[in-house]
């Protein structure tokens, strides 16, 4: 499963700038971590940072010989900088990407404000449509906080074969609910795949398509925020 | 010899005058079950009973549990039972240092501790040794008396533990931040200085030169950015000031009557500080607006992880105990997140002596090294600002 994660950034420098101190961080071979920069233009810039991981594990023999073995791991998180909405793309499906933002933090000298979008998902996707070959089918569906009585609240998981919009409909009846996170079937160089999108402006989605749905996903986040 | 003696059992005889005898009344019993309604809820109240043998109603109140058990006699033992349960569970103290910027000895420093030994107050008791061929430990231990409170529980009995770290020019003494220890280790210099015959010069960790709210938000994040060993995690809990304070000592002092009372309007919607507690707070839209506003931290407490196997999330704070002063420097080691099997612990654990040792030293030395770093920088730019003008 691939992924991306999308948020407004307020630089406090243009892209130009904030490329060169990235390449001023780079990864090198004695470094703990660091950047790789792939492209800078003026509006955008597409780079990884790179930490290094270096673990010891303590392995015992059953004669009672203890052996330290070091293992060590690469963390690649990848990422672009836009100077437009929405200004940071992370691309994975990490649950937390509090190391790249740390060091983005360090490199705008702690004058860089993070904000998650709040985006409704159906509006999302039906942003994404003109990139399809056909619509989508949302055939699963999280809503949050559903009232069901006064002082009671409901977490409801909706999935069918069909569009689940049309249940869900008949569950609220005009109730009040957050909708948290839709998944979609959706038709792409004539093979089908599954978008999953989140009110809080991530996606997870098939490797095949990885090139084609990330910036149609992230335009089309920019036309349901727009 | 014998003259010591004698002084010594002069000082226990008179001890044992001060040391009054107390006896606690039913009311004080009371009033210290009541003050405490977190600590002593009704499940410790009837624990107290069933020590007795006395099982009372669990649907009886706190309040008529308290009323039967503060009229029960009441010993010593069962006094500090009670004393123990109210007791606040380690919430420790922040440590702060300075540092005396001559070459002093482990002898030196230990005949000193034996003279204020012998100079102590009564309430005091004092003990000093040493570790290792460079640390000087004297430990104070004293009662701390807040006449505000009930009398059962006016006296305290505290510990602020001195350590003298001696280096090959200067000594680095850490302590608790509190009035206690500064009193203890200003006595220290005095005897030091008369010993000497000459004054010991000190440093300590303050930014009060520092005018603008940007250098003072610069020390906080180069330290919790360049903490050597160590890579910025989390920040936890953060709290800023406005400038409006620092500008207000250079004032001049034009106004006229109807700007005063401009002033005295505004300052009926005045912020003084503002805490924030989240995760990545200084990426946070409203940390960022604060500080585009001119606020500047004061406090903050933040999580870095340490570069080297075990990999502990160590949690530490940081602050001001005059943040418009930008002095008292106190700093506190938390505890860590330890990893094992393929994660993170949730809570924080303590933390073993000699590594919260290690980390507090070099929080130290980046926090003594920023200063000097930022001081530099202050002070070349208002030199570049001079030599401009001219």
């Amino acid at each position: 499963m691939n992924g991306a994660r999308w948020a407004v950034a307020h630089w406090p420098v243009s892209i130009r700038t904030l490329g060169s101190r990235l390449k001023n961080l780079p990864f090198t071979a004695d470094s703990l971590d660091g950047f790789a920069v792939e492209r800078v233009r003026d509006d955008y810039l597409d780079a990884t940072y790179i930490e290094k991981i270096a673990t010891q594990e303590v392995v015992s023999d059953p004669f009672g010989k203890e052996e330290t073995i070091e293992r060590i791991t690469y963390k690649r998180s990848s990422f672009s900088l836009y100077g437009d909405f929405p200004h940071l793309e992370i691309k994975s499906t990490s649950r937390t990407n509090r190391d790249l933002t740390n060091k983005l933090l360090e490199v705008c000298n702690f004058k860089l404000s993070l904000v998650v979008p709040n985006v409704n998902p159906v509006r999302w996707i039906e942003c994404l449509g003109p990139s399809l070959e056909s619509p989508p089918l949302i055939d699963s569906l999280q809503i949050s906080s559903l009232d069901v009585e006064p002082g009671v609240t409901a977490k409801v998981l909706l999935k069918g074969a069909k569009d689940v919009r049309e249940a869900l409909e008949h569950l609220a009846q005009k109730k009040t609910y957050t909708l948290d996170k839709i998944q979609a079937k959706v038709l792409l160089d004539s093979r089908q795949t599954t978008i999953q999108l989140s009110s809080n402006g991530s996606a997870k989605f098939g490797d095949d398509h990885v090139t084609t749905l990330r910036p149609a996903l992230r335009a089309a986040l920019k036309a349901a925020i727009g | 010899m014998f003259a010591r003696n004698s002084l010594n059992l002069n000082s226990h005889a008179k001890m044992s005058k001060q040391n009054l005898l107390y006896c606690a009344t039913d009311k004080e019993i009371y009033d210290v079950l009541m003050s405490a309604k977190q600590r002593i809820h009704s499940g410790v109240l009837l624990e107290l009973g069933k020590d007795r043998k006395i099982f009372y109603s669990s649907s009886d109140s706190r309040e008529d549990l308290i009323h039967q058990l503060s009229l029960l006699p009441h010993g010593y033992h069962e006094l500090n039972i009670i004393l123990e349960q109210r007791e606040h569970a380690g919430r420790a103290e922040k440590v702060t240092s300075v540092t005396f910027n001559a070459k002093l000895t482990v002898d030196e420093l230990k005949e000193i501790a034996k003279e204020y030994i012998g100079e102590s107050p009564d309430d005091e008791k004092v003990t000093t040794f040493t570790k290792g061929a460079d640390q000087v430990f004297v430990n104070v231990k004293y009662s701390d008396i807040d006449y505000g409170k009930t009398r059962l529980v006016q006296r305290t009995p505290k510990e602020a533990a001195i350590e003298f770290h001696v280096g090959e020019d200067k000594t680095v003494v850490r302590m608790p931040a509190n009035a206690k220890a500064k009193e203890v280790l200003g006595k220290f210099r005095t005897k030091l200085e008369t010993k000497r015959k000459e004054e010991v010069p000190f440093e300590r960790i303050e930014i009060s030169d520092f005018n603008s709210s940007e250098a003072r938000t610069e020390f906080f994040t180069t330290l919790i950015s360049k903490l050597e060993g160590f890579k910025l995690d989390n920040v936890t809990s953060v709290k800023v000031e406005p400038i409006s304070k620092l500008a207000s000592e250079d004032d001049l002092d034009l106004d006229d009557d109807q700007s005063k009372e401009e002033a005295k309007q505004e300052a009926l919607a005045l912020v003084k500080n503002v805490a924030l507690k989240g995760e990545t707070l200084l990426a946070s839209e409203e940390y960022q607006s604060l500080l585009k506003k001119g606020f500047f931290i004061t406090s903050i407490i933040w999580r870095s992880k340490l570069l080297t196997d075990p990999f502990p999330v160590v949690e530490f704070e940081a602050a001001f105990e005059e943040p418009e002063l930008g002095k008292g420097f106190k700093y506190h080691v938390r505890g860590a997140l330890n990893f094992s099997e393929g994660e993170y612990t949730k809570t924080l654990r303590p933390l073993e002596p000699a590594d919260k040792e290690k980390y507090l030293a070099i929080l130290e030395k980046t926090a003594s090294s920023t200063v000097k770093t930022i001081r530099a920088e202050l002070n070349s730019s208002t030199g570049d600002a001079k030599g401009g003008s001219k």
